[in-house]
């Protein structure tokens, strides 16, 4: 006959796990709580891991051409020739690999205070782009990707806002709403524009309490006219984006590379450009990830320690007031190893319910940020198989270290010390 | 009818304490028991009558001499030998019977069981035990429900699950009205019909002379940690 080892000595001990009611339930809750933040982080990780590779993959090949400035970032003061697009597709080595182009020229002074604290972040500003329609068609940019109303028509200050913004704004952004925007410092000169649609805008993973741009787009001739209006340089593209026709990443750095080496040595003179590949930025948001996955890695063990110790004190207390019947237990023929096993089932069956709990709640915490802007921004909260299961390789650890202490000390038990005493 | 010996002691002593604070236990006893016996320890409170139980169960170490239980020598036996021992040899019952609250009479009884693992045939065999002491009906009742007569039958089939050879009473009465006493003295007596050698500690004369009476039984008296074949003193005034 089959003797089932195993299954009667976590019967019995799961039994015994909640001999102290309050004890336990007490540990589990503090293992749950936990447990929770590991899940929740670690499916906000995910998330952005998620987003990050799907970035990736939508940028393979990309360039941004601005002109040459310390900060790589879009600026009204960059300041790109219309002739830079025949420069770069005549750049030797480069010029051949180029499939696709967009152009972008953005307005003067746009983000200014006119929407202050009416947005997600104090810091956050509204920038007003221009694009070409078929450029931008042909690129599929964010005119061909319009969820709600239609795309601007040329030459009648209309604009498309972005579905982030629609959601944020504390201001009137429906269709058909106006938005005012100050072109100088000054504010005398404004630029009008209505909006007509919303454009589906791709989450990046940045968190509210980064500062950000709110790009809103009307066509280029619009923005060439402010910027004419405010007395910068007019009829530039303050940047053009490249796609190449590569298969890896690394492809595209060298293309990059090919670009910047030839405008150092004057190959775009008088015009000296930067060029960066967005892989270059999502490198650096990689970085930022692998922070997020240490800090993770950190609360986990923290958590462990914790969540040991609220099992550690549990079972000691429960160790030491059942002392006489671990030495019935030996009186009966148990051994050691036994016991030992037994109060590590129980200290497992409490942090395995524990973990439960965690993912219960942690499932029902995901739902709800799910749902609504919070401190995870729009990022997905994803649950995953590897995330469930890291929780359970914590519980499952949380229970064995926080078993064996106890265990080793009811294990010591001499019958004949503890039955003496009685 | 030709008896075995199953249990020896040779010039077994027990010390407790140290130096100026000795007190012996036992002193220097010799025992045999025969196989299929029912013994009762009598002596009044602190001769060594639960010691001399606690060493035959290899619950504790004597101090010098040795004891024999089916010929092998219990006092330097290894943790993992010692465990064996009291899984098959002895059966352990209790004064307070010390079972486990939370969990039903069955399982109770299957206690020595569970970390070796339960076949049905252990389960069958369990049942059968709690029929042997009456309990038969209520096998999944939670112990705390139990008086203490039906308790200390389940402790009784409990130390019977591993069907050992020696079965190791230490004041199974103790707790117990007259009436329950004697029918728990009865069931253990009657376990010799099964083969089992029966100790079982008691300072109650009434447990002694019933077993007196038995063809089987045989009172041991112990004063003073030694053993006496015909006591000096008056068990009616202990």
């Amino acid at each position: 006959m089959v003797r089932l080892k195993f299954r009667y000595l976590l019967k019995f001990s799961a039994k015994n796990a909640f001999r102290k009611k309050s004890t336990a339930i007490l540990s589990s809750f503090g293992v749950s709580i936990g447990l929770m933040l590991v899940f929740v982080v670690g499916a906000y990780t995910a998330g952005v891991q998620a987003q990050f590779n799907d970035n990736l993959t939508r940028t393979l090949g990309i360039v941004n051409i601005i002109e040459e400035t310390e900060i790589l970032i879009p600026s009204p003061d960059s300041n790109l020739p219309l002739t830079i697009i025949d420069d770069l597709k005549n750049t030797n080595d480069v010029g051949d690999f180029i499939i696709d182009y967009n152009v972008e020229s953005q307005a003067p002074y746009s983000y200014t205070v006119e929407y202050w604290d009416k947005l997600e972040n104090p810091d956050d500003k509204i920038i007003v782009l221009g694009l070409n329609k078929s450029l931008d068609t042909n690129w599929r940019g964010f005119t061909t990707r319009i969820i709600q109303g239609r795309n601007f028509e040329i030459g009648q200050n209309e604009t498309i806002i972005s579905s982030r913004l629609a959601n944020i704004a504390d201001f009137p952004v429906s269709i058909g709403s106006k938005i005012k925007l100050t072109l100088d410092l000054l504010g005398t000169e404004t630029l009008n524009l209505t909006i007509v649609g919303i454009y589906e805008q791709i989450e990046d993973g940045t968190p509210p309490f980064v500062p950000r741009n709110y790009a809103i787009y009307t066509d280029i001739q619009t923005v060439w006219d402010a910027r004419n209006q405010s007395g910068v340089e007019t009829d530039i593209y303050t940047m053009v984006s490249l796609r190449f026709d590569v298969n890896i990443h690394e492809d595209t750095i060298t293309l990059v590379d090919r670009i910047n080496n030839f405008s150092n040595n004057g190959g775009y003179d008088p015009t000296y450009v930067s060029a960066y590949s967005l892989y270059a930025f999502y490198e650096t948001v990689e970085q930022n990830l692998e922070i997020i996955n240490s800090f993770t890695g950190v609360l986990g063990t923290i958590t462990a320690l914790a969540g040991g110790m609220a099992i550690i004190v549990g079972q000691l207390m429960s160790v030491s007031s059942r002392m006489k019947e671990f030495a019935i237990l030996k009186a009966t023929g148990w051994k050691s190893r036994h016991i030992m096993t037994n109060i590590i089932y129980e200290s497992l069956t409490l942090s395995l319910l524990g973990a439960g709990g965690g993912l219960a709640i942690g499932a029902l915490l995901i739902f709800l940020l799910s749902g609504n802007l919070t401190a995870f921004g729009n990022t997905p909260i994803i649950i995953t198989l590897p995330g469930i299961i890291e929780v359970v390789i914590y519980a499952v650890l949380l229970g064995v270290l926080g078993g064996l202490y106890p265990g080793i000390k009811a294990s010591k038990v001499r019958p004949i010390k503890v039955l003496k005493e009685l | 009818m030709i008896l075995i010996t199953l249990i020896k002691l040779k010039k077994t002593s027990k010390v407790y304490g140290e130096q100026n604070n000795i007190i012996k236990a036992l002193d220097n006893v010799d025992l045999e028991i025969e196989e299929g016996k029912v013994i009762t320890i009598m002596g009044p409170s602190g001769s060594g009558k639960s010691t001399l139980l606690n060493l035959i169960g290899a619950m504790d170490n004597p101090t010098s001499g040795e004891i024999f239980v089916q010929d092998n020598e219990i006092g330097g036996l290894t943790e993992r030998k010692l465990s064996k021992f009291r899984k098959e040899v002895v059966g352990f019952v209790f004064q307070n019977y010390y079972l486990l609250p939370n969990v039903d009479m069955l399982d109770n009884v299957l206690i020595p069981l569970i970390p070796y693992g339960i076949s049905l045939q252990d389960k069958e065999r369990a049942i059968k035990l709690l029929e042997m002491v009456g309990l038969r009906d209520r096998i999944h009742s939670k112990v705390g429900k139990l008086s203490g007569g039906e308790s200390q039958r389940v402790a009784i089939a409990r130390a019977l699950i591993n069907d050992p050879s020696v079965i190791l009473a230490d004041e199974p009465t103790g707790n117990l009205d007259s009436t329950t006493g004697k029918s728990i003295v009865e069931l253990l007596i009657n376990l010799t019909e099964r083969g089992k050698t029966v100790i079982i500690v008691t300072h109650d004369h009434r447990i002694a002379k019933m077993v007196s009476e038995h063809p089987l039984g045989k009172n041991i008296w112990i004063k003073d940690g030694q053993l006496t074949d015909d006591p000096e003193f008056d068990i009616y005034g202990w």
